[in-house]
This record gives structure tokens, sequence and C-alpha cells, in this order.
């Protein structure tokens, strides 16, 4: 596709790009004594009009959804082309999802905490999971729900039901970064199951799981390959940093997952890894044309939701600030 | 009336002078349009500025038109008596008409990209116009260039 | 101190028979109080140690709910935790401990061996959710010993407020009465028989004047 297939999406985000929150914004909601009064700084920004009728400090949940929820609109309007925004929303279908065959197997009712932010209705979903027919679901669903069941009845075992789900939405996210044709879209969702990747090796292994479960557990088509995980899982930690050393990843490696080793906590980890998926997205800042803004756009949007919920969940909980500030993500302009 | 292959050529040369760098203007300010259009969507203000980074891939459909006119004043054709030309002055005409033809259509398309990403410069600060319009203007100067080679082209053809 | 006893020498021995046995019975509770005393130290000390442990675990595991909070949206925290995982099975029985009766729980742990304890994926979720859930499961096992700890504690303290009562009422009230009602009926006695003396005296005394004249 012709690299200036979205001048309009680029001009629209290039215009949105500057009600972006800053760095300073986040730090004045850091300073606030209250988190009412962080949240009051969060309402003079672009934020404000998604206020809405949210009084208490604990609606800034639906506040940072009804502000995902425009700019996924914003970009869908914009590029005509719903595949963007599909590869960031198609995880909250497949939370949902969770959520309902879980629900189900439980025999109450969740539909609390499903999230109003997907493409398919909730109630198709949890008709689907009720009646056990799945054919009115868009087939990714379909075949991931369908075989999460089946595992279920076998195994017993709700953590395969994540596992299996995961593992369908990131094949999906893959499929549709390939069909954009894009050579940055892949990239960026290449780049996010590596990091998802990293983090379950670390995991499991903190976790004490045999190599047969991280194998089941790893998504496919990283650009680091599964065997490269599979093989250093025996391995001390130290082995593995090497190998990702002089990859694209060592960075991360070298601090990231050394600072896990000393303060056996994933805290910086996963920060680092935010910030490198964030840092690959940032090319769309400079980009002037091409799904490079665009891509980077949602991305630098998730990522400040990200920042306010700590922020808010920080401030609510007295957190200190310096313990907020260790967890807070990099921000995109 | 008996129209020589040497007339044919150079209003073959005059129309492409002025085809070329039309079709490179439309889609330089069509895309130039396209992300102002997204620009002032979100922010209506800024339509001024944008509108004139938008122009300016316009400049080469009108070197063409320019050149073109030159080739038919040249050959008579706009005063209604169309000259003489022999084959040989026939295609020089025409050839003195490429420089323009071609370097004011792809000119145009990157001028036309230049000025989309000054476009972006001006979404995030407006005060920058000058900064945007500089660097699609440095594009201008290739089509400057060619029209002044065509021109000096056409007029030292011997006629 | 007031004491209604008839002054007889039935009185006398019976009330020598009861001081008798109260000076046992009151060794007999004071050995029991002070070996109470000496279980309940014991079980204190555990008992503090213990709930320090759990108010320790328990906050760590709490502030790394928080943080994982602060990382994850609501929604896909609680998804991560809605289907449970890991079952404990308990039992809960009684023991004797110097005749006060103390309950005993038994954890039975399903999740043995290779059995996790993690009912998420990972792709959403942090890992200071699996920082506090290790706690927090650690923690379970402790927190069943401190609650059996805890109660033991109370029930011990209940039965050595009771002994304790016991052993001072016989010590400062039942002994101590009873040995003045021993001394009472004793003077009481003996005054008797000066008075039986003086009379016999006196009445000898009266009789030999008779004699005389």
């Amino acid at each position: 596709m012709s690299k200036n297939a979205y001048l309009y999406a680029v001009g629209r985000v290039k215009a949105l790009e500057t009600k972006l929150l800053s760095k300073s914004t986040f730090e004045r909601m850091l300073e606030a004594p209250t988190a009412q009064d962080a949240l009051k700084v969060l309402g003079e920004t672009d934020y404000g009009i998604s206020f809405g009728d949210a009084e208490s400090v604990y609606d800034f949940e639906k506040i940072i959804y009804s502000n995902l929820k425009k700019t996924y609109k914003v970009v869908d309007e914009s590029t005509k082309n719903p595949l963007f925004t599909r590869m960031s929303t198609l995880k909250y279908d497949f939370h949902n999802l969770k959520v309902l065959i879980k629900g189900e197997y439980l025999g109450d009712d969740y539909q609390g905490i499903t999230m109003d932010l997907g493409n398919v209705s909730i109630e198709k979903i949890a008709r689907a999971v009720r009646d056990m027919d799945y054919k009115d679901l868009p087939v990714v669903l379909k075949q991931a729900a369908e075989e999460a069941v089946v595992d279920f009845e076998l195994q017993k075992d709700p953590q395969r039901i994540d596992i299996i789900l995961d593992k369908h939405l990131f094949k999906a996210i893959y499929q549709m970064a390939l069909e954009t044709g894009h050579a940055f879209a892949l990239e960026i969702a290449q780049t996010e199951i590596d990091l998802i990747n990293i983090n379950i090796f670390v995991r499991c292994r903190r976790m004490g799981r045999d190599v047969r479960f991280l194998e089941t557990a790893l998504l496919d088509n990283g650009i680091l390959e599964k065997s490269l995980f599979i093989e250093s899982y025996n391995e001390p930690l130290s082995a593995f940093t090497e190998k990702l050393f002089m990859g694209r990843y060592g960075e991360i490696a070298a601090e990231g997952i050394q600072s896990l080793e000393d303060t056996n906590s994933t805290t910086i980890l996963e920060r680092m890894m935010d910030d490198f998926l964030l840092n690959k997205s940032k090319k769309g800042k400079y980009a002037t044309s091409g799904v490079e803004p665009i891509i980077g756009y949602i991305k630098a949007k998730e990522n400040e939701g990200k920042i306010i919920r700590t922020i808010m969940v920080g401030k609510i909980n007295n957190v200190p600030a310096d313990k907020i500030r260790e967890r807070l993500r990099d921000v995109y302009v | 009336m008996e129209i020589s292959l040497g007339q044919f050529f150079a209003v073959f040369g005059a129309a492409i002078a002025v085809l070329m760098p039309g079709i490179g203007s439309a889609i330089g300010v069509g895309l130039a349009g396209e992300s102002a259009s997204g620009v002032v969507t979100e922010d209506p203000n800024k339509f001024g500025q944008t509108l004139l980074l938008q122009a300016l891939p316009g400049t080469q459909g009108i070197y063409g038109l320019l050149t073109g006119f030159v080739i038919m004043q040249r050959i008579g054709l706009i005063g209604g008596q169309l000259l003489e030309i022999s084959t040989y002055q026939g295609l020089l005409l025409f050839s003195a008409a490429l420089p323009i033809a071609f370097v004011g259509l792809l000119s145009a398309i990157a001028q036309g990209k230049t000025a989309a990403a000054g476009i972006g410069i001006v979404a995030k600060r407006p005060e920058e116009l000058a900064k945007g319009i500089t660097f699609a203007a440095m594009v201008e100067t290739y089509a400057v260039l060619a029209l002044l080679a065509s021109i000096l082209m056409i007029f030292g053809i011997q006629i | 101190m007031e004491i209604r006893v008839s002054p007889t020498r039935m009185e006398l021995t019976k009330l020598k028979k009861r001081v008798a046995i109260a000076t046992r019975g009151h060794k007999l509770l004071k050995d029991k109080q002070d070996e109470l005393i000496k279980k309940f130290v014991d079980l204190v000390r555990r008992n503090k140690e213990l709930r320090e442990q759990v108010e320790k675990e328990l906050t760590s595991a709490l502030q790394d709910f928080v943080m994982a909070r602060a990382l994850m949206p609501e929604e896909i925290l609680e998804e991560s935790l809605m289907y449970p995982i890991a079952s404990v099975d308990l039992e809960v029985g009684r023991k004797n401990i110097m005749s006060v009766i103390v309950p005993t729980i038994e954890s039975n742990d399903q999740t043995e061996g290779d059995k996790n304890i993690y009912s998420y994926g990972f792709a959403n979720t942090s890992g200071q959710l699996d920082d506090a859930i290790t706690t927090l499961s650690g923690v379970l096992s402790k927190m069943l010993e401190l609650s059996e700890v805890e109660k033991t504690c109370q029930l011990m303290a209940v039965e050595i407020e009771k002994t304790r009562r016991r052993v001072n009422a016989l010590e400062h009230i039942m002994i101590p009465q009873m040995t003045e009602a021993i001394k009472y009926i004793t003077m009481k006695l003996e005054e008797n028989e000066r008075s039986n003396i003086t009379r016999l005296m006196k009445i000898k005394d009266m009789v030999m004047v008779e004699g005389r004249v």
C-alpha cells in the first residue's frame, strides 16, 4: 500500500498529538496532595471532556476508557481501515470472552467485569458462550473459544483458558499486521509478542513451572525463536541474558533482567519492556506519512491510559510519589 | 492546410509541458490537502496556514503552463498563424519541453509530500510555519531551474 | 471477719480436716497455675511471632496487589483472579492442654507437587500479581496456625484467670477464714476449759469450807 494512503489520518493524528499529556502534567498529578486533586489536574487536560458525570476519584477507569474509545473512533474514521484499531481492540473482545467462559463454568454472572471497548457486543459473546454455539462470533473468537472450552473440559484448569485465548489473540494480531501490508505494523506486533514471551519466560521461572508448561505458554510468531526460550529455560538466567545481549533486546536484558536478579521484582523489567515498545512506536512521532504516526498515536494513547491508572491507583492508596514514579512509563511526546 | 511532422512535435512539446507538471501539481496539492484536512478537522483555526502550504506544489503546474504558452507563441499557434516548422525544429522544441515536463511532474509530487510533512509541523507548532514553507520551497528550486532551462532552450531555437 | 461456727470439738475436727484439704488443693491449683502460665507464655511468644510475620507478609501482599492494580485495569485483575485454581481442605479437631480443650486446625493443601496456584495468563498481567499471590499462598498456613494459637491463648487465659481466682480464694479467704475459725474454737474451748477449772476449784474450796464447818 502506498505510503501516502493515510495522509488525512496522519494530519489528524498530528493535530491530536499536541493534546497528548506531557511529562509535566503527570508530574503535577504526582505532586498533587490528594487523589481528588490529581483528578482535577487531569480534568484540565484533553481528558476533561471525557469526565462526563464522573465525580469520584474511583471513576478514573471510566474516564480512561471513554477517552480511548474516542481515540479508536477517530482512527477508524480517518483511516477508513478498521485493521489499525482492530489490532488494539481485539484484546477487549478476548478479555470479555475469558470472563464469560470462566463465568459460565463458575455458574455466576460476571458481566460486571467485562469491558465495553471491543467490537463484538458482550451480549453476543454471552449468548454464544451460554449456548456453546460460537458460529455467530468472528472466526478468530470462534476458534479460540472452541479450543479453550474443549481444553477446559479435559483439563479443568482456568489458567489454560487464559493461555489459549492469549495465544489466539496474538496470532490474530500478527495476522492483521500482515494484512495491513506495512512493515511497521508487523514490527510493532512482533515486538509486543517478543516482549510478552520474555515476560512469560522470567515469570514461569519464578513460579517454578516446568519447561513443558513454558512451551505451551509462549506465543507464536515472535522475532525471537521459541527454541531460544525453551533451550535457555533450565540454564541460569545469565545464559539467557547473554543470548539476548547482542540482539535488539540487549538493553532489556542488560538492565531489566539484571534488576530482576538484584531485587527479585519485575517492576523495572516490566517498565522497561513497555518503554521499549513505546520507543519503537515513537517512530510515528517523526514520520510524516505512512502508518507510523497512526499506530504510534494509538500506542501513545494506550500508554497514556496506563500512566494515568498508575498515578491514580497510587494516589488513592497513598503510595509515596517516588514509588509511583518508579513504575511510571515513558511518555510519547 | 498541410500539417508537417515538425508542427506536430512542437505542439506535442507544448502539450506535455502543460500536461505533466499539471498532473504532478494536482497530485501534490492533493496530498498536502489530505493532510491539511486532517489537521483542520481537529483544529479549524489552522486553515489559513495549512492552505498556504497546500498551495505550494501548485506552482509546477503554472510553470508548465507558462512553458506551453511560450512554445505556442513561438510557433505562432497563439497568433492563429502556425509557422512552417521543420521536423528537426519540431523535435528541438519537443526536447526543450522535456525538462519542465519531467521535473515539474516529479518535483510537484515530492513537494506535495514535503508540504504534507510541513503541515505536520504546523499542526504541532503553528509558529514554525515559515520553516515548513522553507522546506517545501527548497523543492521548488529544481522546478525553477527546469523552467529556466526549458525557456532558454525554446528561445534559443531558430525558427 | 465474722465467724459463725459453733465452738464444738466436732466442728473443730471438721474444720481442721477442711483446712488440710484446702491446703492440698491450693498447692495443686498453684502447680496447675504455674504450669499453665509457663505454657501460656510460650504460646503467647509464638503468637506474637506469628502475628508479626503474618502482618508483615499480608502488608507486603497487599502492597503488591496495589501495585499490580496500578499496572492493570480493574477488569483484567478481577478476571485473572475470578476462577481460583487452588483449594485447601481444613480439618478442625480438639486437643487437651492441662484440661483446657483447645482447637487444632489441620490444613490439607490440595496444591502439592506440580500443581500451580496462578489462575491467569501472562499477556495482560503483571509480575507483581505473581508476587502478591505467592506471598498470600505462603501466608495461609501461617494464618491457620496463628488462628489456632491465638484461640488457644484466649482459652488458656480464661482458664488461668479461673485458676488464679480459685487459688486466691483458697489462699486469701478460705484458708485464713478457717484458720481463724479454728483459732476461735480453740480459744473458746480453752476458755471453757479454764472456766470449768475455775468453777471446779471454787466448788472444791466451797466443799472444803463446808466440810470443815
